[in-house]
């Protein structure tokens, strides 16, 4: 590793001239603005410090992106993202500036807020288990289907009585819960969701982090459009009032930069054997596991 | 004309609670420490193994709730899920690996599992 | 209608943390060390393989490796 200046980055932004008030960064170092054609990145140097950078610069970075936010588009950089030297810097502008460039375009005047909701999860899978019990005890273990039996042979009580069957069961009954427990949170992050979208240009929706996090949402909103969401906000917090409710915002667009055309181009540049690989990613991408694509 | 940026809301504690729950600490990265090199191998064969075992899963259950499954088959499939679920109890066991770890982040895809 | 809780520090914080450890630009695709968590990135992958592919062109014959069949 080489010793000297490294470079630690916190934004992209929509302009190629210098910044004008003075802002601080991480540790007190200076902020300034690495030009790249019409763009540019947002820096600060770094003297070999870099085990500094605790969890705590995290809100000092922010800090720095969001003094940038007032005054043109900016494109946030993850935290603690650090080139070896300016040369890699602009190598790196030559290689995502198209991506940045339409990034910067689309995210103009455009701000994200938060919202996240707690719903009782864990008591509405308690009861569904009671309930499931409750309606299969009796002649079909294993389940029903809308209320209609399942077809089990067996059916004169020794369906329990090997382990393997026994863990079958009980695989189908968790398989069952789970897929009611889903459609009820499919169901109640819809209504709110209904709400924000029609003062929002896009959204990413996380469902059921936890049994409890019902929803973890991101919603990009138009800069005029601020205070109108926050009124959507306080209405929806109004009518359903079953939820706990986290907002917050305004943010730069941290969810919504979208940088998979330098992914898949610098796949390229890197030789068959990683586009193979990126190609695979890209397939198993098609998020098998998770449910809010089925 | 941009709102001053806030974070709030009606129930701190529960919130913490419950973000920290899901919290797999600040990012994996893979050091350059042999020991974790190996482990680091572990686990994306591990995890690899992992999503194929839920997959197989979930087919198991699309057939037992689509029903008409022989007793031969009920004890079958629910044999080999009971199997292969202790199979990769067994592995997690030895290389360490608790089932949070088990998952591959790709990037800007988002995480497999 | 009463009003949220303001600011709970610990929130913010987490609330931060969601977004920048993760989210917004993430540079791929290189060489990306981690020094105590914190992603170095070197571009020295790119320069090696594109020296490759200029010896090759050089040379005119592709380079053999485990992806290629020598022509």
């Amino acid at each position: 590793m080489s010793r000297g200046m490294k470079i630690y980055i916190y934004g992209i932004i929509d302009s190629n001239n210098g910044i004008g008030e003075s802002v601080c960064g991480l540790k007190g170092a200076g902020v300034y603005n690495i030009p790249y054609r019409d763009i540019g990145v947002v820096a600060s140097d770094l003297n070999g410090q870099i085990g500094d950078i605790t969890q705590d610069s995290a809100v000092e970075h922010e800090r720095v992106v969001e003094k940038l936010m007032i005054n043109c588009a900016v494109l946030p950089v993850k935290f603690r993202t650090v080139f070896a030297s300016r040369e890699n810097v602009l190598s790196m502008m030559k290689d995502y500036y198209s991506d940045f460039r339409a990034n910067l375009d689309r995210l103009r005047d455009k701000v994200e807020f938060g919202i996240k909701i707690i719903w009782p999860g864990e008591a509405i899978k308690a009861r569904l288990d009671i309930d499931y019990n409750k309606n299969n005890a009796s002649v079909n273990p294993a389940g029903s289907v809308k209320g209609q039996a399942i077809d089990w042979p067996d059916l004169d009580g020794r369906l329990a009585d090997s382990p393997a069957k026994r863990f079958l069961m009980n695989a189908f009954k968790n398989y069952k819960i789970d897929k009611e427990f889903k459609e009820k949170a499919d169901g109640c992050i819809a209504v709110v969701d209904h709400l924000f979208s029609r003062v929002a240009v896009d959204k990413k929706l996380e469902k059921l982090r936890t049994d409890n996090l019902l929803l973890n949402a991101a919603y990009l909103v138009d800069r005029n459009k601020q205070h109108d969401f926050r009124e959507a906000f306080e209405h929806t917090r109004s009518v359903h009032c079953g939820l706990k409710y986290l907002f917050s915002g305004p943010w730069p667009p941290y969810n919504f930069v979208d940088l998979r055309g330098s992914l898949i181009r610098s796949g390229m540049a890197v030789g068959q054997g990683a586009r193979v690989i990126k190609r695979l990613s890209l397939k198993a991408c098609h998020k098998v596991m998770r449910y809010d694509n089925e | 004309m941009t709102m001053n940026r806030t974070v709030e809301t009606d129930a701190p504690e529960t919130f913490i609670d419950e973000i920290n729950q899901s919290r797999t600490g600040l990012g994996k990265k893979i050091d350059a420490n042999p020991e974790d090199v190996e482990k680091g191998l572990a686990k994306l064969v591990l995890t690899l193994i992992e999503l194929i075992r839920k997959l197989m899963e979930k087919q198991a259950m699309r057939r037992v709730e689509g029903g008409s499954l022989t007793d031969e088959e009920i004890e079958r499939i629910g044999e080999t899920l009971m199997k292969l679920e202790d199979k990769m109890q067994e592995l997690k066991e030895v290389f360490g690996l608790e089932d949070e770890e088990l998952n591959l982040n790709l990037g800007p895809l988002g995480d497999l599992m | 209608m009463d009003n949220l809780v303001t600011e709970s520090e610990h929130v913010t914080l987490l609330e931060v943390l969601d977004r920048v450890l993760n989210k917004g630009v993430v540079i791929s695709g290189d060489i990306v060390i981690s020094v105590a968590d914190v992603d170095l990135i070197y571009l020295g992958l790119k320069v090696l393989l594109s020296s490759v592919e200029t010896m090759e062109r050089l040379r005119g014959a592709p380079i053999t490796g485990p992806m290629q069949e020598p022509t």
